[in-house]
């Protein structure tokens, strides 16, 4: 066959190869990340599309120490969850950008893995979307979440690290994904309590008093905080105030019986969260103590547990060491967690 | 011709074929349909460089979208057809978006929605990131979606108003409707004819109009659940906004 004719053969074939190409082969890293779960915790519900991976979870965590998701980049989702605080602050509103206040007290991320809904008010529907909130809030990091896919597709071990863990670059998608997967492996169920609940070690007497005052029908905290993340995941008006400038729930439902309405927070690490209430007006554990001992405000959406509970000082002591026993010291020196 | 000569063009012609018809669908035959909004401010030309007098406050405008959806043509006879799934992100650049096919024929009326119907809206199962950057309904800029309560601003409209009556536009307004209450359902007789080729509807959408009954210098400000008032009293405007232009 005359040489020319032959050469136009293979740029043909080669040309209609390429007119439907599925691409290349996937670059991506599957490897399937082990979470390790204490005894008692079911295993989280997890998104097909989010399937927690090694590169995943190494991508999601380097993305939340990383300043760049902020407009300025200089606030990373750890300056407001520091994880020597159980990923919780310190103070009552974390600064944002250019000092701004955002809108509530920094919750911890333990066990955000088996959130239901997400926020305070119970806004976003799922984990895996949750990281706009801060990115995007003026208040907060004040970046468009693309102007964030830009940014971190210009640097080309980004670029790797994403293709490694999803099969493609940075995007609205994948980077809530990434920072989803980091967040559910931040499990948390090791605390004094849970080692003398499975035999393995000691509580204090006052821990043990407090432990039964807990879970009484007389105190009724456990009606609430239920479960093995002390959680019903529910929204409940604990009588905080007569009146809310933050509508709580309302906010999402625009229904007047959510007011003061905010989502239960876990009680695992609690010691560790000061201070307190959704927009952290109680500075320590005995003013929250006090207060539901006081049995709160007289707003009309008050749940009715929330009633005058009459604890003696040692009484309120003893629920003081309980929650005191709920500290987890591994979760917050896993080093799983911790930046490299 | 030489004999090589022949076979070369003969190979060139039936590889560029084999190229080209490789990814091609053939509905071109259809009649396609046409949605295009012209952005009006009380009756003048849209400018987003330009200050408008709305109800006797100075305003100047800066974003100017909204979604539409629920495209649905009925026949004189009472026979609906929807694009289904179609959604247009409506802009004052957009100019005319095609919104899909239908037979040779006369249509009676048209129907849409201004937002984004419930199933997409709710963002459980696909979200907005994880849509193609070519969906309306992915991730914009500026944003058409919220971020705290997961669903879409419907419409969403940006600018700033006067409101010490000097005249100068200097305090932000921001009113962003969204949430499956405030979808709002429009209908228009159109007495279209479709015929092959494109099919243009064209529509006058007269911004001043949306203002009807409200004072943008003391209320300019509603991401819908924080002034309901103003939020609807809005989207109550809304029907008389749109206008369609018969050919």
């Amino acid at each position: 066959m005359h040489p020319r004719i032959f050469t136009l053969i293979l740029l043909l074939l080669a040309l209609a190869g390429v007119g439907c190409r599925e691409g290349d082969p996937s670059p991506i890293d599957d490897t399937p990340y082990a979470l390790q779960l204490p005894p008692g915790f079911p295993y989280p519900d997890i998104p097909e599309d989010n399937a927690l991976t090694v590169a995943r979870v190494a991508l999601g965590k380097r993305l939340f120490y990383d300043p760049i998701l902020s407009a300025d980049s200089t606030i990373s989702c750890a300056s407001c969850h520091l994880p020597a605080l159980a990923f919780a602050d310190d103070a009552p509103i974390s600064p944002g950008v250019g000092r701004r206040l955002g809108l509530r007290n920094a919750p911890t991320l333990a066990n955000v893995a088996y959130l239901t809904l997400v926020n305070k008010d119970g806004g976003v529907p799922k984990l895996d979307l949750q990281a706009l909130v801060p990115i995007e809030d003026h208040n907060e990091m004040d970046l468009s979440i693309l102007s964030a896919a830009l940014r971190l597709n210009a640097h080309p071990d980004y670029l790797e690290a994403f293709q490694r863990a999803y099969g493609e670059e940075a995007s609205p998608f994948t980077i809530t994904r990434a920072l989803a997967a980091f967040l559910r492996i931040l499990i948390s169920g090791d605390s004094p309590y849970d080692r003398y609940e499975q035999g393995k070690g000691s509580l204090s007497e006052s821990a043990k008093r407090g432990s039964a005052l807990f879970f009484s029908e007389r105190a009724q905290c456990s009606s609430c905080h239920s479960g093995f993340n002390f959680t019903d995941n529910g929204f409940h008006n604990n009588g905080l105030y007569d009146t809310y400038a933050d509508p709580g729930r309302m906010r999402a439902t625009f229904l007047p019986e959510d007011e003061g309405k905010f989502r239960v927070p876990t009680l695992r690490n609690i010691a560790l969260t000061a201070p307190y209430m959704h927009d952290g007006s109680l500075p320590g554990l005995e003013a929250v103590i006090a207060h539901y001992n006081s049995g709160g405000s007289q707003h009309p959406n008050k749940d009715e547990r929330i009633r005058p509970l009459g604890l003696s000082e040692m009484e309120k002591a003893d629920l003081l060491a309980f929650l005191q026993a709920l500290t987890d010291s591994t979760f917050i020196a896993n080093p799983e967690f911790l930046p490299e | 011709m030489k004999r090589s000569h022949f076979f070369f063009l003969a190979l060139l012609a039936v590889g560029s074929a084999l190229f080209f018809t490789a990814c091609t669908n053939d509905d071109e035959e259809s009649p396609v349909l046409g949605m295009d909004f012209e952005y009006l401010v009380n009756g003048e030309a849209f400018d987003t460089s330009r200050v408008y007098d709305i109800n006797g406050t100075a305003v100047k405008f800066s974003i100017a979208n909204f979604y539409v959806g629920g495209i649905t043509f009925e026949s004189e006879e009472g026979a609906e057809t929807e694009m289904t799934d179609k959604y247009l992100l409506v802009t004052p650049e957009s100019g005319m978006q095609e919104i899909g096919t239908l037979p040779v024929g006369h249509q009676h009326m048209l129907k849409y929605f201004i937002g984004v119907g419930p199933d997409e809206n709710g963002q459980t199962e696909s979200d907005f990131t994880n849509r193609k950057s070519d969906d309306p309904l992915s991730v914009q800029f500026p944003a058409m979606h919220w971020n705290w309560l997961s669903g879409y601003r419907f419409i969403r409209v940006d600018g700033k108003v006067d409101t010490n009556g000097d005249g100068v536009p200097d305090e932000s307004m921001e009113i962003h409707i969204g949430t499956n209450p405030f979808l709002t359902n429009l209908e228009f007789t159109i007495h279209k004819d479709v015929e092959a080729g494109m099919n243009p509807l064209h529509f006058e959408f007269d911004l001043a109009k949306l203002f009807e009954g409200i004072d943008l210098s003391q209320d300019h400000l509603t991401h819908t659940g924080d002034n309901m008032g103003l939020a609807n009293k809005f989207v109550g405007n809304l029907p008389n906004a749109f206008k369609y232009m018969h050919e």
